[in-house]
């Protein structure tokens, strides 16, 4: 069926694009300046014992060769060794993985409906207001730097007024031996909750424009008014509208995902948040290159991905994309 | 004036966005900013890191508010004043080469895409597609790192990354313009492909173009101050982000608000400012789409 | 005089109605005045050009004004019952015994939704059924209006125009309510499709005892559909009255001047043989008048089926046109379309060929051929007995007018540019001075009507009216003194009072020697007025050719015969076919 012919080019076009990522990330990490070597290879060291730290640490061969292990590393999800951690990239990539999805899925979920609602409202009630609310309140929101609403954060509810505490994940010395010691601890939450209450302010303007935007052109169509002249009520309405608004928002919503993916580097540092953006600057920073390499690699992959799904999601809202109208001469 | 001009006036005006008064709000306040920056090395002196001192010889740390200094200092004894008004240099730089930059690559490509079709439209967008799958912090972050914290370098980390949505918007307007029937009967006409693009392509993509020049610019100055926040940043140009860097890095959020607010307030102005003028030319645009 | 009915028979009823809309320097009664009564089962013809309020006549009784527009004196009611100002009872009333199809189908159909389902809403709502027996029903409506049962599950955009419209018609019959006020139902559509749509709609609407309310500016519907007319202007009721009686002796100067210009480009070639025939070809010449605007050459007049002096200009000799197109996303491979199927004729000096198609008859992308847009897949296109080429036509030599005045042309602009845009653009290396080039604007305008130029040369699109549009359209096109020109339904979309005008105009230009023009149209009516030749093409192949007169009189095609039927307007010619 054409569905799976569909689903196969797809994957294919990403794939493509994940090993346009892999060679582009191979080249930008060897143009680097500095010698990776020197920090972890002491200069007085003999030539042979170089030449074994070298061999351990897959820098040793010509050019070539260090790009046929690198790939074959990469695809067998092995990135090497982190030169600070002296362990294996990907043992920190999945344990920081997940601290910081689980701050970003709640974060643009929250940031995401609270701004469709308000969207919704502005675009069905004009001059009401929240129609007046989101004149002005999207624009002065996308221009507050996330960073800085962090830290704005932290001193007003942490330093100020100690309703929440200042950083990290959870407390010092607190048990991280299950998931639930883990995840579901009310010590967590109080960690999670400004960290996510600034993402999710950073999430919310755009959905409070898109979707006025979207509701207002929809309500100006035809068809709506249509469906008021032929007499059908104010929940068939709202259903119409809601769909046909909601194509833009969907495409948005996968994008803040990766937006927000990427913008977790700052607020963790901010947060003092164990994930991967975090641990991605220390490594750069620090020179250390395997992890760094190993980072960017999971978030551009995850951003491919997210792109990936929306593609497939996206013919199920709109009929017009999946099947085309007839053609006329 | 007869009722024809003056509604021609009106409608030129209320063509121009929203509202007229925020598209007038926000170039009042980029021009404010602009001012500060051309001013205030004459007005409050150039040197933005030089520290001061209390009669007694020890530095003016941490000084609250006050007439001498507006902001107070920081933990240096550094004018916090005169460095907020001398940020703006560094930012505003950044914000309009990087802005025109983005808007330079995104119309070339988004036309050059759009009109000609076929394998070159296939390619475009390869590489466009390509350059969205690059996170932009993460990768700006390692640009950055390795080439250099200069002001070329920073605008070319941004430069090379956030054209890729303007390209894509322009593209589609561009395959919409050239399948009007003006389009057409200029062709029909023996107009040639450069004819086309200077008379109907381009006068109908500046507005667009423009929109994502405005864009870009705010997200280079936000991209530039997160850099600088980071630590990846010229350490001899004072800048907003580099102040909120030092603030956080010394533990002065526990307490020295005077510090921690004006970069930020700025920036928020700043970027502000700059959203609500894209929104005004939205608003513009949108409706010359729509004769 | 207007129509009364007996008390019992008036199903609705306007009462001295002025609809007055808000503006931003000011108001504008859009409607002043109205009064008339709807007879049971009766069809009214409301008739009018763009402007004249009768589309705000419509939505002002239907309720359904936009926010700027107020009903501010007089009533309406339907059964006796006052429905003026919206009340509850208006929205009790709407759609079970009152209600609209709109102008534009596909806009008026969720595009999400799947078409049957739409018209399921009805039921569910009005009729309280439940999901299932509301879809039956909904099924058995489409059925009832000639829609395949396959139609149900699509969606809007996978319909054709006729069938969306069938979709809308099933949509307004569906609580088989007491009057019907239709907008403009057909006019989108294609003159075939237009008969045949308009027929069943007609006939299921006489089955259920709908009244009709008919809202167009084809005065040809009209007679051929109601009983009783309206005729509007400027807001007001210029004339009304029984069908026959505003057909056949209209009292309005208006009346008859709409009259004329429908019977001029009526199929009134059909009617009545040669003496009629030369009357109406040059009606102030009949009058005993010389009129202004007399062509001057009297040969290109399609009198006489005599061949005119040969040297073909444009020749298609087999041109076939195949598209290739994706079966869209989930379907494996390529559909192939013959836009065009073989096609063969032959343009000469002097004259003019029509070429008459429905959309889908490939007549577009011929048109674009000719014009070098476009190549054929095989055959050959020959311009000026010039070596078969792969059909580069030569730009200067052949200049196209398109259809619609608002989209050809760039409203950026000032008319001077545009109009000399093709010396500009075109081929010719060498410059010409400013003052050369305005001059040959100015020359281009005058002959395409738009005198004194001067008043022109500065202005812009959106101060001119459609008719004026398309003349600044003409001029464009003859400013680089094309051998041929091609029409692309240049006044389908003018109001029918300034088609002929503009038809004359280029008849005019047509007429000279050593030009010829080729006019592409699916409306037969103007065919008479303006070619020697027709072309009739279906499908993309030809289906009959010869000399115009020829082929509307004796058509030997079945498909140029059901043309020809279709077009409205018979019961203007046909006094005692009009129901009383």
């Amino acid at each position: 069926m054409g569905w799976s012919r569909y689903i196969a080019r797809r994957i294919v076009e990403n794939l493509l694009l994940v090993l346009f990522l892999v060679v582009a990330m191979f080249v930008l990490f060897r143009l680097a300046p500095g010698d990776p070597v020197a920090t972890i290879v002491s200069p007085e060291l003999s030539p042979q014992a170089r030449q074994q730290i070298m061999d351990e640490w897959g820098l040793s061969g010509s050019l070539f060769t260090q790009f046929v292990r690198y790939l074959q590393g990469v695809l067998t999800l092995d990135f090497g060794q982190s030169f600070a951690y002296r362990r294996s990239v990907w043992d920190i990539l999945s344990e920081k993985f997940a601290n910081t999805i689980v701050l970003v899925i709640p974060s643009v979920t929250i940031g995401a409906a609270c701004g469709l609602w308000l969207g919704l409202r502005a675009g069905m009630s004009p001059h009401g207001w929240s129609d007046r609310v989101s004149l002005w309140l999207p624009p002065i929101l996308r221009g507050v730097p996330p960073f800085w609403l962090g830290i704005l954060l932290l001193m007003l509810f942490s330093y100020g007024l100690g309703w929440f505490p200042i950083g990290g994940m959870r407390t010092l010395g607190a048990p991280d031996r299950t998931f639930a010691d883990r995840f579901l601890t009310l010590d967590f939450l109080r960690h999670l909750a400004l960290p996510v209450l600034c993402l999710a302010i950073t999430s919310l303007p755009e959905p409070i424009l898109l979707m006025r935007q979207s509701v207002r052109g929809v309500l100006r169509d035809d068809y709506i008014s249509y469906l008021g002249l032929r007499g059908l009520p104010a929940s068939n309405f709202r259903r119409h509208v809601f769909w046909n608004s909601s194509l833009p928002v969907v495409t948005w919503f996968f994008h803040m995902f990766g937006y927000t993916l990427s913008t977790s580097v700052v607020i963790e540092i901010v947060f003092a948040w164990p994930g991967l953006g975090r641990e991605m600057a220390n490594a750069v920073l620090s020179y250390d290159y395997p992890l760094a390499q190993g980072c960017f690699f999971l978030i551009a992959t995850i951003v491919i991905m997210l792109n990936f799904i929306l593609d497939l999601i996206y013919p199920l809202i709109d009929p017009r994309i999946a099947r085309p109208a007839e053609v006329t001469a | 004036m007869s009722t024809i001009q003056q509604s021609t006036i009106v409608s030129g005006l209320s063509r121009k966005g929203i509202a007229p008064p925020s598209f007038i709000g926000a170039l009042g306040v980029i021009g404010a900013f602009v001012l500060a920056a051309l001013l205030a090395p004459l007005v409050l002196g150039d040197d933005p890191f030089a520290n001061h001192f209390i009669p007694g010889g020890g530095l003016a740390r941490y000084q609250w508010p006050s007439p001498a200094f507006p902001f107070g200092t920081n933990v240096y004894g550094q004018d916090v004043f005169q460095q907020t008004m001398l940020g703006a240099q560094r930012t505003l730089v950044i914000g309009f080469v990087s802005g025109a930059i983005i808007m330079i690559i995104a119309t070339l490509i988004g036309v050059v895409s759009g009109y000609f079709g076929g394998l070159t439209d296939a390619v475009l967008m390869r590489i466009t597609d390509f350059f969205y799958a690059i996170p932009f912090l993460p990768f700006s972050l390692i640009f950055v790192h390795f080439f250099g914290t200069s002001l070329s370098s920073v605008c070319a980390a941004i430069g090379l990354i956030f054209w890729r949505t303007g390209a894509r918007v322009v593209r589609s307007v561009v395959l919409s313009l050239r399948e009007r029937q003006y389009v057409k009967a200029a062709k029909a006409a023996g107009a040639g492909p450069i004819w086309i693009m200077r008379y109907h392509i381009i006068p109908g993509v500046a507005g667009i173009a423009l929109l994502y020049g405005v864009f870009g610019a705010a997200w280079a100055i936000l991209t530039e101050a997160t850099l600088s926040f980071i630590g990846l940043s010229d350490p001899t140009a004072i800048s907003w982000g580099l102040m909120l860097n030092q603030a956080f890095a010394n533990g002065a959020i526990r307490f020295a608000w005077w510090w921690v607010v004006p970069p930020g307030v700025s920036l928020t102005l700043l970027l502000g400012a700059l959203f609500l003028l894209a929104r005004s030319i939205e608003g513009a645009v949108d409706r010359r789409l729509a004769d | 005089m207007t129509v009364r009915h007996p008390k019992a028979d008036v199903v609705l009823e306007v009462d001295g109605l002025t609809i007055n809309y808000g503006l931003m320097d000011g108001s504008l009664d859009a409607v002043r005045e109205v009064s008339f009564q709807l007879g049971r089962g009766r069809a009214l013809g409301i008739v009018g050009e763009s402007g004249c309020g009768k589309s705000t006549l419509a939505r002002g009784i239907f309720g359904a004004l936009p926010p700027n527009g107020k009903i501010v004196q007089g009533r309406v009611s339907i059964a006796g019952q006052d429905i003026t100002a919206p009340s509850p009872l208006l929205e009790r009333l709407r759609w079970k015994e009152l209600s609209f199809v709109p102008q534009a189908a596909i806009a008026s159909l969720d595009p999400l939704y799947r078409v049957g389902r739409q018209v399921a809403e009805i039921y569910e709502h009005h009729q309280e059924l439940n999901r299932r027996a509301a879809c039956e029903r909904a099924a058995q409506m489409l059925l009832a209006l000639d829609l395949p049962a396959t139609a149900f599950d699509m969606y809007p955009h996978e319909l054709s125009g006729g069938m969306r419209q069938r979709v809308v018609i099933a949509s307004a019959l569906a609580l088989r309510p007491q009057v019907l006020i239709a907008d403009e139902p057909t006019t989108a559509l294609d003159t075939l499709v237009q008969h045949q749509v308009f027929e069943r709609f007609n006939a299921v609407r006489r089955e259920i005892g709908t009244s009709l309310i008919l809202i167009t500016h084809d005065l040809g519907l009209v007679a051929d559909y109601c009983d009783d007319i309206l005729v509007m202007y400027g807001g007001e009721v210029v004339e009304s009255g029984l069908a026959a009686h505003v057909l056949f002796d209209p009292a309005h100067a208006y009346t008859r001047e709409l009259l004329n210009a429908t019977r001029r480009l009526g199929p009134s070639v059909r009617v009545n043989g040669l003496a009629d025939l030369l009357r109406r070809q040059t009606p102030a010449v009949a009058a005993g008048q010389t009129p202004k605007s007399v062509p001057r050459a009297p040969s290109s007049y399609p009198l006489s089926s005599k061949p005119v002096p040969n040297t073909p200009l444009i020749e298609f000799d087999r041109v076939v046109r195949i598209f290739r197109r994706k079966l869209g996303l989930f379907r494996r491979g390529v559909q192939e379309i013959r836009a065009v199927d073989g096609v063969s004729f032959a343009v000469n000096r002097g004259e003019v060929l029509g070429i008459i198609g429905a959309s889908g008859s490939g007549k577009s992308t011929i048109a674009s051929m000719a014009i070098g847009l476009d190549r054929p897949t095989s055959g050959s296109i020959r311009l000026e007995g010039d070596a078969p080429t792969g059909g580069d036509a030569s730009p200067r030599s052949v200049q196209l007018i398109f259809q619609d005045p608002y989209q050809s042309m760039n409203p950026i602009y000032r008319i001077d540019w545009i109009v000399a845009e093709p010396l500009r653009a075109g081929q010719m290396r060498k410059r010409l001075p400013r003052a050369e080039i305005r001059r040959r604007v100015s020359g281009a305008l005058e002959a395409a009507g738009l005198r004194p130029a001067e008043n022109y040369l500065t202005s812009r699109l959106h101060q001119l009216s459609g008719g004026q549009r398309q003349r600044v359209a003409i001029a464009r096109a003859i400013i680089t003194e094309p051998h041929l020109i091609l029409a692309d339904e240049p006044v389908s979309m003018l109001d029918v009072s300034v088609r002929a005008g503009v038809l004359e105009t280029l008849r005019e230009l047509a007429s000279r020697r050593d030009r010829a023009m080729i006019y592409i149209t699916h409306d037969l009516g103007t065919v008479g007025f303006i070619c020697d030749r027709l072309l009739v093409l279906r499908e993309g192949r030809s289906v009959e050719t010869g000399p115009c007169l020829d082929v509307l009189e004796a058509p030997r095609a079945d498909y140029t015969r059901a043309l020809l039927n279709a077009m409205p307007g018979h019961k203007l010619r046909q006094p005692e076919s009009i129901r009383a």
